[in-house]
């Protein structure tokens, strides 16, 4: 609280009116503050002479008016940004709190204040105020029996005493935002909510193409004029096929030659996991959209889904958040970002990696997985289907060195050495078992 | 060199040679360049033997060697070729699926010989059955597929379709000739070369400027001298006759060593352009001595990937003509660069980028039942003109390509010059498979957070802990345990920087990084450290029946084993056959490993 450099001593000077004048004075300034400023405004001494309540514009009426309003506590100096000094108002209610504290609390509260809904660590007020610890704690105390303050955590330092205005909810940074529940990373809710978004952003980027046995307009919609003689391209036994689009496609039908719809293409693996696929799923199809299809969902797009649907029960949830989910499921690569234009002017595009056959498939297969090590049947197989399919080809990963915690020792000669390893007797029983298994019903 | 690549060259030596030939080989990698004599000390083995391995070994073109002017001969292990051991399996399973059986007859020939004059390729037909000498696995069964065919009754019709595959093989490099320079080192070359330009070198030019230009002159040269390309679309008719009348000069062979066309200057002999003139099907001449190319192998094996690829992706109808263009994009594609690859440090070839032509692309499509049959003849490649039609797109296709053309991947994009012009982008493609590899790895041993952390560190550069852990949206406890698990694992690192001079460690900010080539790099030493591995427990389980193998080896036994072997002996017959299919169904993954990681 240095006084600013140019002013007078506090002393009123000669032209000052009596205590009384300037006490209606200082009511009249604050007054006229509150009417024309709201609280969170920081008036400069230009901001206060305007008003014409000083008589004269009298700089040193007007020092002595806000030194009056500061001792009050119903102004609060602060600095401004070109320099120099300014005033917030503050409110009664909040002064009133003021006048009850002695000077440690007062300073103590000060400060919680001021930090806001960041909340104020411990350690902070103590080096703000320079303050002994213990009067800070006597103070902490008082101002938690008042119902001043309150304590609070964040999510960044879990281990922290921070404390925060009693009326204050903390903010963002601290409660880590939507996917923290009590300070803790809610990974159910983000798996959750992944694997909504997933399926639906799958659902909005693949063709979907029903088989000629669902429907049978597929003439309609123009595919047999794009029939040519058989030597144009490809199969022609899979072009025969009518194919029809689907409802939501039909309006992005004019940008894409109707043509690619007839280029049907089982994206499922005829794998024995279609076995497990339910019987409607078996006759769709899916293809990928042209190029330059931009009906991709964007991030606007799947907030509203989340909000509309109400997916989160904990209430509305903003697009940073879902922008923030969003680029981990890029990184997980289940989505791919799409540019609409070159230049990144409109919004980016979401795009799934898998079309919804695979998406329920791996659904299921991770159903199956956790029932059957329960019942501890065919487990093997399991493992051993989702380990083919999550491996793809690729050596490294199947043989015990891949894994093997002491490969660095391992050496011809050297205590671990190929003759004496163990994990390959237990490797070749591993195989021998699982061929067993995949000779019964698995064909790869 | 690494240590576990040079225990896995020997020993690959010894399944594919025996243990003599491995262990010359291995003292010749321990020891570096050695004269004979001094490699029989260090073997403890007589002159005698140590030529005739020598020999052997040079044959294979596992050994280089050079002759000096007073006559020292020195030898030196040639590390590449001896893990290309590794690969005839693949190399034949890849040649025959996409040049069908008798080109697969001609590689089995040439992986049996390793070098061969084209006049006895030719004739591969006939001989191939009696030769057996090779020990690997996939060879033979290989070798027995296609001898089936080859030695079928008609007796014409094999030479036009050994001609055509000799010819398909050639147009896609997969073939290459075999020089004097490529049984010497690249130092001995360089050196060879320099004392000749030296001697006939003529300049006006001084400092620098001579350097440059002596140094182009020398360059040139070594391109000359180690050129492997049996490229008969550049060959014109005025240099055919001197090389011809070159070429009946080497044409009768009398010096082992001594086999290759040591006049070998001229980038065109061997080729006989009236093959493009006419109806000659010698389009070879005979003598031009020809060995396999491994690194179209890995070009080929890359498409293959590719192609896999944009199955996962897009579906099998984008696939085929994704793979129609790489198809046709195959001959002309430079050879990835012989990057001698065993030093890993030096520079990976520069992107290579090949375009393909729009009215060639609707020519292939149209064809494309057939293509994959009838593996074409090098005319379709002449212009996109057949008949005088030109072949257009069919809207089908065009709009595969230009979903083949979007973002992220990018398996085509349009060429810049010509707008009807495709162009494939192989390099960051590789660099693409070679992160999902990686990726594929470390979920295997991790799980999918660790992947994720990858990922962003490889998309974001360095983070620390604070801002890493906001972009993965994991739990700080979570996280550290996973950095540190990786970081032990040599996946990760950690950079400190101080911001005081102190170095205090609160006032040090650490920074996770992830260094890809770094990783690679690791890959690579383990991925042969694994392979190593299974050679040498495979020998483990091998020596634990010994005596059963030894006794169903004996002249009397073999082929009669079911009936003169007890049960339980067929039975531990039976085990350690499985066994061994096992571990080296495991090496030839490993190796797919390698072609990802090391030869995209």
């Amino acid at each position: 609280m240095a006084p600013k450099k140019s002013t007078a001593p506090p002393t009123p000077g000669p032209s000052a009116s009596t205590a009384k004048d300037l006490r209606v004075l200082t009511v009249n300034l604050y007054n006229w503050c509150r009417v024309n400023y709201d609280e969170e405004h920081i008036l400069s001494q230009q901001d206060l002479l305007a008003g014409d309540v000083i008589p004269n514009k009298d700089p040193n009426l007007l020092l002595a008016a806000t030194q009056s309003l500061i001792n009050d506590r119903l102004f609060r100096t602060h600095d401004l940004r070109s320099g120099g000094i300014g005033w917030k108002i503050v409110s009664h209610v909040s002064a009133q709190k003021y006048k009850d504290l002695s000077s440690d609390e007062s300073l103590v509260y000060s400060v919680i204040e001021s930090l806001g809904r960041a909340g104020a660590w411990v350690k902070t007020i103590k080096g703000k105020l320079n303050l002994h610890q213990k009067n800070v704690d006597q103070s902490i105390k008082t101002l938690l029996q008042r119902g001043y303050i309150k304590s609070m955590s964040t999510v960044k330092f879990p281990q922290r005493k921070m404390y925060i205005l009693a009326g204050l909810q903390p903010g963002e940074d601290a409660t880590g935002g939507a996917w923290f529940t009590d300070g803790v990373l809610d990974h159910e809710l983000l798996e959750e909510l992944a694997r909504t978004l997933e399926r639906r952003i799958s659902d909005l980027s693949w063709n979907q193409i029903t088989h000629p046995a669902a429907e049978s307009t597929g003439l309609k919609l123009g595919v047999s004029q794009k029939r040519k003689s058989p030597d144009d391209g490809f199969d022609s036994t899979i072009k025969d096929k009518g194919k029809v689009r689907r409802m939501d496609t039909d309006n992005a039908g004019d940008e894409l030659p109707s043509s690619s719809n007839a280029h049907a293409d089982v994206q499922h693996r005829p794998t024995s996991k279609n076995q497990h696929v339910s019987g409607t799923l078996l006759e769709k199809i899916y293809v990928p959209y042209p190029a330059g299809y931009s009906k991709y969902p964007t991030l606007k797009y799947l907030t509203d889904f989340v909000n509309d649907n109400k997916i989160i029960q904990s209430g509305k949830i903003t697009e940073n958040n879902i922008s923030q989910l969003l680029e981990v499921m890029v990184y997980d690569d289940k989505i791919t970002k799409i540019k609409a234009t070159p230049d990144g002017s409109a919004p980016t595009m979401y795009k799934a990696r898998k079309n919804p056959t695979q998406i329920v498939a791996d659904w299921d297969l991770a159903e199956r997985l956790r029932d059957t090590t329960r019942a501890n049947d065919g487990a093997m197989k399991v493992a051993r289907e989702r380990e083919l399919r999550k491996l793809g080809t690729g050596g490294m990963t199947e043989i015990p060195c891949g894994r093997c915690p002491v490969f660095d020792m391992c050496e011809v000669g050297g205590p671990v050495n190929p003759g004496n390893c163990e994990y390959f007797e237990e490797w070749f029983l591993k195989i021998e078992s699982t061929q067993i298994d995949q000779e019964e019903s698995l064909v790869w | 060199m690494s240590k576990s690549l040079a225990e896995l060259c020997s020993l690959l030596i010894e399944d594919n040679y025996g243990e003599f030939y491995a262990h010359i080989f291995a003292t010749l990698l321990s020891h570096g360049r050695l004269l004979a004599l001094q490699l029989a000390l260090k073997c403890h083995l007589p002159l005698r033997q140590i030529q005739h391995g020598l020999a052997v070994l040079v044959q294979a073109g596992l050994v280089f060697h050079h002759t000096t002017s007073e006559g020292r001969t020195s030898y030196e292990a040639n590390p590449r070729n001896a893990y290309d051991l590794v690969r005839p399996g693949r190399t034949l399973e890849l040649v025959q699926k996409r040049f069908g059986r008798a080109a697969s007859a001609i590689v089995t020939q040439l992986l049996l010989l390793g070098h061969a004059p084209v006049g006895q390729l030719k004739t591969v037909n006939r001989t191939a059955n009696e030769s057996t000498t090779v020990q690997d696995h996939d060879i033979e069964n290989d070798r027995a597929n296609s001898t089936s065919i080859v030695g079928s009754p008609a007796e014409d019709r094999p030479d036009v379709e050994i001609d055509n595959a000799l010819r398909e093989l050639c147009t896609h490099g997969l073939i290459c000739r075999v020089r004097e320079a490529h049984f010497r080192t690249e130092a001995d070359t360089r050196q060879l070369v320099e004392e000749k330009v030296h001697n006939s070198f003529r300049s006006t030019a001084k400092g620098t400027k001579l350097k440059e230009e002596f140094a182009e002159k020398v360059e040139e040269a070594i391109e000359k001298e180690v050129d492997i390309c049996i490229n008969f679309r550049k060959s014109g008719p005025e240099n055919m006759i001197p090389q011809k009348r070159k070429l009946d000069d080497a044409d009768n062979i009398p010096n082992p060593k001594r086999p290759k066309l040591s006049n070998g200057v001229a980038t065109n002999e061997g080729f006989d352009p009236t093959y493009f003139v006419g109806d000659d099907t010698n389009f070879l001449n005979d003598s031009l001595v020809v060995r396999l190319n491994y690194a179209r192998i890995a070009v080929l094996f890359r498409n293959s990937r590719l192609v896999s690829l944009v199955t996962a992706i897009y579906g099998k109808s984008f696939s085929r003509t994704y793979e129609a263009i790489l198809h046709q994009l195959e001959p002309d594609l430079p050879d990835p660069k012989e990057n001698i690859s065993l030093g890993p440090e030096q520079e990976r070839s520069p992107g290579t980028t090949s375009e393909v032509d729009e009215a060639l692309l609707a020519q292939d499509l149209a064809h494309h039942e057939t293509y994959k049959e009838h593996s074409g003849s090098p005319w379709r490649r002449v212009n996109g003109y057949v008949n005088g039609i030109k072949h257009q797109l069919t809207p089908e296709a065009r709009s595969h390509l230009e979903v083949l053309c979007q973002e992220p991947y990018r398996f085509l994009s349009r060429s810049l010059e010509y707008p009807d012009r495709y162009v494939v982008e192989y390099s960051p493609l590789s660099i693409h498979l070679r992160n999902a590899e990686i990726f594929r790895i470390i979920f295997a041993r991790f799980d999918k957070y660790a992947v994720r952390i990858i990922r962003v560190l490889l998309d974001k550069g360095k983070l620390d802990e604070k801002h890493l852990q906001e972009t993965v949206l994991m739990s700080a406890k979570e996280l550290r345990q996973i950095l540190a698990m990786l970081q032990q694992a040599g996946y990760l690192e950690l950079q400190e920087v101080p911001r005081e001079a102190q170095r205090q460690p609160s006032r040090t900010i650490y920074l996770w990084f992830y260094d890809p080539d770094r990783v690679r790099k690791m890959l690579i030493e383990n991925t042969y450290k694994c392979m190593a591995r299974c050679f040498q427990r495979m020998k483990v389980e091998r020596d634990k029946i010994r005596s059963t193998i030894e006794k169903s080896e004996r002249s009397d036994v073999k082929g009669k084993e079911e009936k003169l072997l007890a049960r339980a002996e067929l039975e531990v017959l039976k085990g350690w056959r499985r066994k061994e299919e096992w571990l080296l169904g495991e090496v030839g993954r490993l190796d797919e490993l390698i072609f990802v990681l090391r030869d995209f």
